[in-house]
């Protein structure tokens, strides 16, 4: 009879045609997780792909049998894991249909385990063995094996004492030391209380200017907007530049230049929207500005709103601290004295603030600047 | 501009929330409306949020502060204008009931930008082979010591009706190296293309629980392999359950009507077992 060995110190996935093996960490009710150790790369296997589990101390699990909100599953997940449980104060023998032998292996040849020297079980009608030290052998396909251990997920995670339990099964000539279980059904599982959940208000505090205090203690969130607002419009000054026609091509580079340093980085993009269109182009921001060079009035007007729109600030993970800026502005270009072009653009920008030291005769300062991140480009009217 | 504010400050506390006749002015040519709109309108998510709490240094607040009127609107009022009133016809009891619960002077129910129970779905679109689909994903803001991100939650559908059996991570979720800052909802998550094309660090843009939901694999999955790519975000929709027992969604609806922006467009009172079914049922848990 063929058999398969596990080796000793890793988890393994039984596939109806594949073997999974390293280290299991997580089990959802959708995935398992698991770790390879050869290349330390983590993997998801679908829980509906794998048959089952047996890991390197010999608790097996099967996936199938997982209930969601069932405390019972999470005992048993939990007890799969973790590194110190052991689940059988013997070596188990699963043999079909539907028995387990638990006791002590003494030998084993080409047709038998023998146990305790009292017994012993024929191969022909074993699936699987799982040795006290957690190693396992499997006989024949995994999904016969799963047939046969499905039986046995109510075993306790615990097992109560051997002196407890019955004794005696068909397979085993005589045993005294050892016990024998036959498979059951039914689930002991019962559904999670439902979760009654529960808000805290906000805290007070949610006034903006508390907000930002606390985020940023250091700056002034009057001075963040209006250097936000000098970002914004320092932007439409180099637009501005890159659309007039008489600016020789060295003042457009140039301006290129000093508009890209207004970015966060280079990577930052400029999305362009209509009402006419259903696509979005996004361009790099220097791509953008480049587009844009081509593009040539005699004279351009921009007009802004009065007013516009700046967020809280909120702290990013990255320590940053981020905020959106959002205006409105006319712009009209004029050719041979003649309006071509005008639109009504709604322009909304990421605003970075990010700090950074100084030394100034001497002494290091913590200084903090603003600069701009993705800037969306909307076109609510045009000509 | 100061005559056009005062104007409007009689329309809100009328509470005749900006009706399409009005709306019909010359949008175009009348910079005052245009100013006027753009003061009204409620631009962000940020502003819905400030709007409906009435922070102190809203900026509402600040314009009317600005131009020294007095600001007279309560903040019943405020969350009144927050409905979407085209194409709704809404039980005003019930929207009276909402604001009492929100409002109650004893326990006042605050939005949290930062807490949990609140989430977005983005519908994006992807290409997949000769054509395209839509996918809703779910995205919540997450908080980890003093700093917030936005991470995906959840997937909701797998139109692509395909079988994973095993994806590989890429990027640890535990040790992020990279993330969604907590601003990308301000042009509408187009982020989210930098997401999908940084594979190497797929993992780490999405919540711990991401992989104990439906569709889950499948999404990553693709994804990681290539076999959809992501092309714009169609529209958002913001599911809100921290008002209990109230759950109420906000649309962006963009119009020339000062009852414009993000706007409260469903709202429903339930049991908490329904809301908990909700919440299940938006994460596809």
């Amino acid at each position: 009879m063929l058999a398969s060995e596990a080796a000793h110190s890793q988890d393994e996935l039984y596939l109806p045609k594949d073997v999974k093996k390293g280290k299991v960490t997580e089990i959802s009710p959708i995935a398992v997780k698991y770790q390879n150790q050869k290349n330390a790369a983590e993997y998801l296997v679908s829980n509906d792909k794998i048959l089952f589990m047996i890991n390197s101390r010999g608790d097996f699990l099967l996936p199938s049998q997982l209930t969601k909100d069932s405390f019972y599953s999470q005992q048993r997940i939990a007890h799969f894991i973790a590194a110190d449980t052991s689940y059988s104060r013997g070596d188990q023998l699963f043999l079909s249909p539907d028995t387990r032998l638990e006791g002590v292996i003494s030998k084993e040849d080409n047709n038998f385990f023998y146990l305790s020297d009292t017994g012993k079980v024929d191969k022909k009608n074993l699936v699987a063995v799982i040795y006290t030290s957690g190693a396992h052998k499997i006989y024949g396909p995994a999904d016969k094996v799963a047939a046969v251990l499905e039986h046995f997920r109510h075993l306790p995670v615990y097992p109560p004492p051997l002196s407890s339990l019955s004794s005696l099964a068909a397979g085993m000539d005589n045993s005294t030391g050892n016990k024998t279980e036959t498979g059951a059904t039914g689930s002991n599982d019962s559904p999670a209380p439902a979760t009654v959940l529960k808000v805290s208000p906000a805290s007070n505090d949610s006034a903006a200017a508390a907000i930002f205090a606390k985020l940023a203690p250091n700056v002034n969130k009057k001075e963040f907007e209006e250097k936000a607002t000098r970002k914004t419009e320092k932007l439409t000054e180099y637009l501005k530049i890159l659309c007039d026609k008489t600016a020789p091509a060295e003042a457009c580079n140039k301006a290129i230049d000093q508009a890209v340093t207004l970015f966060v980085n280079e990577e930052a993009k400029i999305m362009v929207s209509s009402l006419k269109s259903n696509t979005i182009p996004q361009y790099k921001i220097r791509n953008y500005l480049m587009r844009l060079k081509l593009v040539k009035y005699d004279r351009i007007e921009v007009e802004w709103t009065n007013v516009q729109y700046v967020s809280d600030l909120r702290k990013g993970d990255d320590g940053n601290f981020y905020g959106l800026v959002q205006f409105e502005q006319k712009f009209s270009g004029y050719k041979d004295g003649k309006l071509v072009y005008q639109d009504i653009t709604v322009k909304r920008a990421e605003v970075i603030l990010k700090t950074y030291e100084k030394s100034v005769e001497g002494t290091t300062q913590t200084l903090w600047d603003v600069l701009l991140g993705n800037v969306g480009v909307k076109s609510i009217q045009s000509l | 501009m100061h005559a056009i504010l005062q104007k409007a400050v009689g329309v809100l506390s009328l509470l005749v929330v900006f009706s399409k006749t009005q709306a019909q002015q010359v949008f175009e040519n009348d910079a005052g409306y245009r100013e006027k709109h753009f003061i009204y309108e409620v631009k962000l998510i940020d502003e819905f949020f400030e709007r409906f709490n009435d922070d102190s240094s809203s900026f509402i607040r600040s314009v009317y502060k600005s131009r020294h009127i007095p600001f007279t609107l309560t903040r019943d009022k405020l969350i009144r204008s927050l409905f979407n009133y085209q194409a709704q016809h809404w039980d005003t009891t019930m929207i009276h009931a909402f604001i009492e619960t929100v409002t109650d002077p004893g326990s006042p129910v605050l939005l949290n930008f930062y807490g949990d129970n609140w989430y977005a779905e983005v519908n994006c679109q992807f290409q997949y082979k000769a054509g395209t689909v839509e996918i809703p994903l779910i995205l919540k803001i997450e908080t980890e010591n003093s700093g917030a991100r936005w991470v995906i939650v959840a997937v909701k559908s797998n139109p692509m009706k395909q079988e994973t059996t095993e994806v590989r991570l890429t990027g640890s979720p535990e040790h992020r190296s990279r993330s969604m800052n907590p601003v990308i909802h301000g042009n509408n998550f187009i982020e989210l293309d930098s997401v999908f094309r940084d594979r190497g660090h797929l993992s780490e843009y999405f919540d711990s629980l991401f992989f104990n939901r439906k569709y889950s694999l499948n999404f990553y999955d693709a994804i990681q392999k290539n076999q959809i790519q992501f092309i714009k975000v169609n529209r958002v929709r913001y599911h809100y359950l921290q008002a209990v027992p109230w759950i109420f969604t906000v649309d962006y609806f963009e119009r020339k009507d000062l009852n414009a922006g993000w706007l409260i467009n469903t709202l429903e009172k339930v049991s908490p077992p329904d809301m908990e079914a909700y919440r299940k049922k938006l994460l596809e848990e």
